[in-house]
């Protein structure tokens, strides 16, 4: 922090992260309560149409508010700013939306039935619903910070100049790693500032019990006068998160012909892309779910380190942690997993496994421990304990992690851009690489298929998912 | 939760056996790794016709001038003391240069460059150009008036309507490199001073630029020829010059592809195979046929009509490893220039 511009970097970022981070949370949590909660009519249409934009890498959503905005504004930075806040709104919305909705779906119904009896439904809503969710809302704050203040394609895009652009530039014309890398710590040690209290209050959030079997269900609470205009400014942020910037992709791509192209360039990227994700999710939700359980009980001392280093590893760079990885693993004796597909999924776990291990230890630290101290009383080993009440009392929370992790693998760009092996990119990259003077109804039709493959893949899981459920 | 558990466990299995089949190489099998620069839509089909033909089979990472080539010239430098890859095309000479200077590649004198005109290639062999591209203009066909020089940037009649891409990254850093060399130090430095006092817009890409010029919203720019053709051929009113074609004039900045062997490269034989084979005329005729529509180096090479030959334009005179030292050197230079 030598000079003035490094000072101006550092308040930008920050400015830009504060401001998409607040907007976002209080926007999403907002529209969360209302979908799960209100008589609302096309909750599901408005609910997909709010989500879609998570599954593309953000570039996408970036140009697309570019070409709609236009140039003019090109050197303005005030103007880059409010673009930036845009952009990154449309990509992050949906973060606090589903944490928000899956917290709500966690808090036991009875505390909302007794407090029913006394209050209005409106009362109990801000006295007891959303005080229990407290904790979703400032895990989205916090999550939509590091996202914003770590991205590197929007403000790119619009000019703003920011601490990711300033290192992305050191990085690619200069070839400065080392440098790249220290231009990322201001940032790094304002998130760890950031998440040490977190951490403080979210554990001593941790004394609420979730609905443990109990379903929330909401007979949908009447907003009388609201009603329909809350659903107007639903449907307007469904208008201009959605339709406007991704509605011209869609439309573009509408020819058989395009689609039949995407799929031959880009159908095995898909299914890679598809795999990878999956593969990682899956490693991240079993990992961190030992992770929280170890920190919740407390087996080893300090546990909290092992959040530190992924918070610092998600806090930096994907091309950096790109390099650091190919400088890790490119030698002979691990030649194999560099030349494999192991390498991106160890690329995702190192980036994305905070994700897992601080969305689970949540859950877990919501669970009362007098269960578990009642089966070990009765001499139920740990195994038995894990397997038949924590793993099923978490499971909300465990998938929860699982699909977070995934998206954020699925669309991740700038961390496999460099690492993947030759011959096995995934689509993100695919699509990138492609756009270059690539047919643009082909690239709108691959586009398409990105957001829709992910979505009918959760929906066939929800449903594999349904089947046991009496 | 056991029946979702096994679900999810076949799909993971499913998963797993798919990715990893045909992943192990077979022994007998040849192949080559090659890391493309050039963009996926006119590099692809080349190398697969080279599989065909040869049997040789290509594995590629693909990068492009949109992502800056951090991809593979960062990934190239990364694994400079355990080499993965056996050939770089890259998409300009100049960053070949930085990587000869860096140690990463090692010399082959390919039998197919020998008709390759010397200023396009590095005399020790370490890399060959191809194929190349011309920094051209790009003028929206609403403009009554059409720039002819790079240096109409400083005419106060397109004061604030022009666009020029970020000088940091791409072809353009390259440019900017070669007009140190032939303005001078003073001249060069004039010229980026009056860019800025003529409100010339700065774009993050050669491609940012014409699709600016094309969407109208600016009257011109400089870009890469392929920038201003993709956008010609897709119905913009847009047309492409090359500038500085006077006597007098600078002449237009040629761009070769260039292809080099990796130092250390794990498949030594198929890449100098695959060197020799992008080297070919064959290949130079078919980019110039394709929609980047570029320029061959070998005399002879059948082109297009609408391609003027190398021997026709007005080149400007650099020596391509001045021109890499050079970019080297100004890159702080135009850091602070763009207020970074």
């Amino acid at each position: 922090m030598r000079s003035r511009e490094e000072w101006q970097l550092l308040g930008n970022s920050l400015f830009l992260g504060l401001t998409v981070s607040f907007l976002a949370t209080l926007m999403g949590s907002f529209t969360g309560i209302v979908l799960f909660k209100c008589d609302i009519p096309f909750k599901v249409p408005l609910a997909l149409s709010l989500f879609v934009p998570i599954f593309l890498p953000p570039y996408i959503p970036a140009i697309s508010w570019m070409d709609i905005i236009g140039a003019n504004w090109i050197d303005n930075q005030w103007a880059g700013f409010l673009g930036s806040v845009l952009c990154l709104l449309n990509i992050y919305f949906p973060v606090p939306l589903g944490i928000s909705m899956l917290f709500l779906a966690s808090v036991n119904p009875r505390y909302e039935e007794a407090a029913r009896l006394i209050y209005p439904q409106r009362e109990v809503i801000k006295r007891i619903t959303i005080p229990l969710v407290m904790p979703g809302f400032l895990l989205s704050f916090f999550l939509v910070f590091v996202l914003s203040v770590g991205n590197f394609n929007v403000p790119s895009l619009f000019r703003l100049k920011v601490y990711p652009v300033e290192s992305f530039t050191v990085f690619s014309a200069f070839y400065d790693f080392e440098r790249a890398i220290a231009l990322s710590i201001p940032l790094v040690i304002i998130i760890l500032m950031l998440f040490i209290p977190l951490s403080l209050f979210l554990l001593k959030k941790s004394c609420i019990p979730l609905s443990l079997g109990f379903k929330n269900v909401s007979k949908g609470l009447d907003l009388g006068r609201f009603k329909w205009p809350i659903f107007t400014f639903l449907l307007l942020l469904s208008f201009v998160f959605c339709i406007l910037p991704l509605g011209n992709i869609v439309f573009d791509s509408l020819s058989l012909d395009a689609y039949r192209l995407a799929f031959s360039r880009g159908g095995d990227a898909i299914m890679r892309s598809l795999f990878y994700s999956f593969f990682s999710a899956s490693i991240m939700a079993f990992f961190g779910f030992l992770i929280a359980y170890a920190k919740d009980f407390k087996i080893f001392p300090h546990l909290s380190v092992i959040d530190a280093i992924l918070l610092f590893l998600f806090s930096l760079p994907g091309n950096c942690l790109a390099l650091g990885l190919i400088d890790l693993w490119n030698r002979e004796y691990t030649g194999m997993v560099y030349g494999s597909f192991m390498i991106i999924v160890l690329g995702f776990i190192s980036r994305y496994a905070i994700f897992s291990s601080t969305i689970i230890y949540l859950w877990l630290s919501l669970i009362p421990k007098v269960l578990d101290e009642a089966a070990r009383v009765f001499g139920v080993r740990v195994i038995k304990r894990i397997l038949f009440i924590q793993v099923p009392l978490s499971k909300m929370g465990i998938l929860a992690s699982w699909m977070i992790s995934f998206i954020f693998c699925f669309r991740d760009t700038d961390l496999v851009m460099p690492l993947y092996p030759p011959g096995l990119e995934p689509v993100t990259v695919r699509t990138f690489t492609l756009m270059a003077n690539g047919r643009s109804d082909m690239i709108a039709a691959l586009c398409t298929m990105t957001m829709v493959v992910p979505l009918l893949f959760f929906v066939l899981i929800y449903q594999a998912f349904r089947v046991r459920r009496p | 939760m056991k029946r979702l558990l096994l679900v999810l466990f076949a799909i993971n299995l499913v998963f797993l056996l798919a990715g990893c089949q045909n992943k192990k190489e077979s022994p007998k099998e040849k192949t080559v790794v090659v890391y493309v620069s050039e963009d996926q839509v006119f590099s692809e089909p080349i190398l697969r016709a080279f599989y065909e033909e040869t049997g040789i089979k290509v594995k590629a990472v693909y990068d492009t001038e949109e992502a800056k080539s951090t991809g593979v010239m960062n990934r190239l430098i990364s694994e400079r003391s355990n080499p993965r890859a056996d050939v770089y095309w890259a998409n300009e000479p100049i960053r070949a240069e930085v990587l000869r200077l860096k140690g990463i590649l090692t010399p082959y004198n390919s039998p197919n460059a020998k008709t390759i005109p010397q200023e396009f290639k590095d005399p020790d062999g370490y890399w060959t150009g191809f194929s190349a591209r011309a920094r051209v203009l790009i003028v929206n066909k609403k403009e009554m008036e059409r720039p002819q020089s790079i240096m109409d940037f400083l005419e106060p009649k397109w004061r604030g309507k022009a666009v020029i891409a970020n000088p940091l990254f791409g072809t353009t850093t390259s440019h900017i490199a070669a007009l140190f060399i032939v303005l001078g130090e003073k001249g060069a430095r004039d010229f980026l001073k009056g860019l800025k006092e003529n409100q010339v817009a700065i774009s993050t890409s050669n491609g940012e630029s014409a699709d600016f010029v094309a969407k109208g919203e600016y009257a011109f720019s400089l870009v890469d020829s392929d920038d201003a053709i993709s956008r010609m051929k897709k119905g913009f009113p847009v047309e492409m010059i090359y500038p500085d074609q006077k006597d007098k004039g600078l002449g237009c900045f040629i761009v070769p592809n260039a292809v080099m062997l990796i130092k250390g490269a794990p498949h030594p034989e198929e890449g100098k195979r695959l060197i020799d084979y992008l080297l070919s005329k064959e290949v130079e005729k078919r980019l110039a046929f394709s929609d980047c529509e570029q320029i061959p180096l070998h005399k002879g090479v059948e082109i297009p009509q609408n391609i003027v030959p190398i021997e026709n334009l007005k080149v400007m005179k650099v020596d391509y490893k001045l021109v890499a030292k050079k970019m080297m050197e100004i890159q702080p230079l135009l850091k602070k220039w763009m207020g970074l």
